[in-house]
């Protein structure tokens, strides 16, 4: 397993050889990298990969994974939030260039006070590349009037013999819901933070120990 | 004692009046049910007084213990003592009951409650509304049936203990024995020296809780005030007599209403 925290995360280009496993985790809490990662997937091999977004600072993080052998597999899961006025772009895309090859992405998002986040990638698969499967998720929560969302997950599909499929979501706390806390005495802000808790958490499953302990604190601290 | 007095209350709902003055004293310790047709202000009435944004007052003054209500956020209503039992309660994907309720229940304290503590608590409320305590690692109401959602309300009563608890029809969408539960824990509340105002359609939630007064809604007003004999009155005679014995007309529905909707949404829709 490769972890990478803050100013760790760099440009990096990966391969994982036929039949192997590659584990990456990132956690950004103070600083986040604008660093373009390129990871490449052989027969049979497995990307796993998750990002745990807490930092403050804007930029453009870039993840492209091409599955270059055949039964080649990739998962992501990016959580993170945006804030302050940081303009943050979070860009990952995924090639199939190969038969019976999957990759399943998913993003989510808070964005807050006059932040802008975006989730922008796109998943191709090639032509002759039958029996793939590409899926693309993406959500993002607007917290504050000045904040803006954006999410535009692309699919390029050049097989018929294919499964995909891409959504996306941006909208703002439900109004009922936040009624419904706040009608049992939960204040503004902790109404919130238990909303967007169970957004953000299943990215916990991806990280162990103290690690995972300090992202949960993040999470359940309010960023 | 305190009373939840509201005088002259006028509350519009997206432009359109919808309470136009109504006047009513709730006491802690006492049950008012509040009868009256479908369409005429009921659950407007609970939701003003819980404070919800669609709800504009216009006019009139609300106070709970001689402290303004109407000034006060939803949040800060609940701390004075206020609850509302919802009839659609909203399902809440992805916040976990126990944390739900554990937020809830600390915010009325000056220290938070341990977790033993909290725990106990729960799980004895729980019990007594025969809620399977698994169910507090579900997200809240999510995937509840109707049922489960009306006995989650009490439950949260329960363990929230307000001055004056608002139920807006807590009995629709219960079987008998749901129905019992509930009625059952509203006594055991009501004994405690809670206020309730009780919105319901049926005499026979009525007759499980027995109300001290009986307040009925007509156009936004309270026609008439009595005591519980004006339940069955209204349970077997209809509203008619209204018209007939005081000479209010009743404003007639224009609108076809299904059950399970809200009367006065749907009717605002045209």
């Amino acid at each position: 397993m490769l972890t990478f925290i803050d100013k760790e995360i760099k440009d990096l280009e990966l391969e994982v050889g036929a039949g192997e496993t590659l584990t990456l985790r990132l956690a950004a809490f103070e600083f986040f990298s604008t660093a373009n990662i390129l990871i490449k997937v052989q027969n049979g091999g497995v990307f796993d990969g998750a990002f745990a977004d807490f930092s403050p600072d804007g930029g453009k993080f870039n993840l492209r994974v091409e599955l270059l052998g055949e039964g080649a597999k990739a998962t992501w899961h990016y959580a993170g939030i945006s804030n302050g006025d940081a303009q943050k772009v979070v860009d990952t895309s995924a090639s199939h260039l190969a038969r019976n090859t999957s990759a399943d992405i998913a993003q989510y998002g808070i964005t807050m006070d006059q932040s802008r986040l975006t989730f922008i990638g796109t998943s191709h698969i090639h032509q002759g590349m039958k029996g793939s499967a590409t899926s693309q998720k993406e959500k993002i929560i607007v917290f504050d009037k000045g904040a803006v969302g954006k999410c535009s997950p692309i699919l390029k599909i050049d097989e018929n013999d294919v499964s995909a499929s891409h959504s996306a979501i941006v909208g703002k706390l439900s109004d009922e819901h936040l009624f419904y806390m706040l009608s049992r005495g939960i204040e503004l802000d902790t109404a919130k933070r238990l909303l967007t808790l169970g957004y953000l958490k299943p990215v916990l499953a991806y990280y162990e120990g103290e690690l995972s302990d300090r992202i949960l604190a993040k999470i359940e601290g309010g960023f | 004692m305190a009373i939840l007095h509201i005088e002259n209350l006028h509350v519009s709902v997206a432009g359109k009046e919808i309470l136009k003055g109504v006047t009513l004293d709730v006491e802690e310790g006492k049950t008012t049910a509040l009868v009256g047709p479908n369409g005429h202000g009921k659950s407007t009435l609970l939701f003003a007084l819980m404070g919800h944004p669609n709800y504009t007052v216009t006019e009139g003054s609300v106070t709970l213990d001689g402290q303004d209500v109407l000034s006060l956020s939803v949040d800060q209503r609940s701390k004075l003592g206020l609850f509302l039992a919802m009839q659609y309660p909203s399902e809440i994907p992805g916040v976990n009951s126990a944390d739900f309720l554990k937020a809830a229940m600390n915010v009325r304290r000056e220290k938070p409650m341990s977790l033993f503590q909290f725990y106990s608590k729960m799980q004895s409320a729980y019990k007594e509304m025969g809620i399977p305590f698994e169910m507090s690692t579900r997200n809240l109401n999510e995937g509840f049936s109707g049922g489960e959602k009306k006995r989650n309300e009490i439950l949260q009563l329960k363990l929230l203990e307000p001055r004056i608890a608002l139920l807006d029809e807590i009995d629709s969408g219960l079987d008998v024995d749901a129905l019992q539960v509930v009625s059952g824990a509203i006594r055991d509340e009501q004994k405690k020296g809670r206020g309730f105002l009780v919105v319901s359609h049926y005499a026979r939630l009525y007759d499980l809780i027995s109300p001290d007064n009986v307040a009925v809604m007509v156009n936004g007003r309270i026609a008439v005030t009595g005591g519980p004999d004006l339940v069955q009155k209204i349970d077997t005679q209809g509203y008619e007599w209204i018209k007939t014995e005081l000479g209010i007309p009743v404003e007639k529905e224009d609108v076809v209403v299904s059950i399970g909707t809200c009367a006065t949404k749907e009717a605002l829709k045209k």
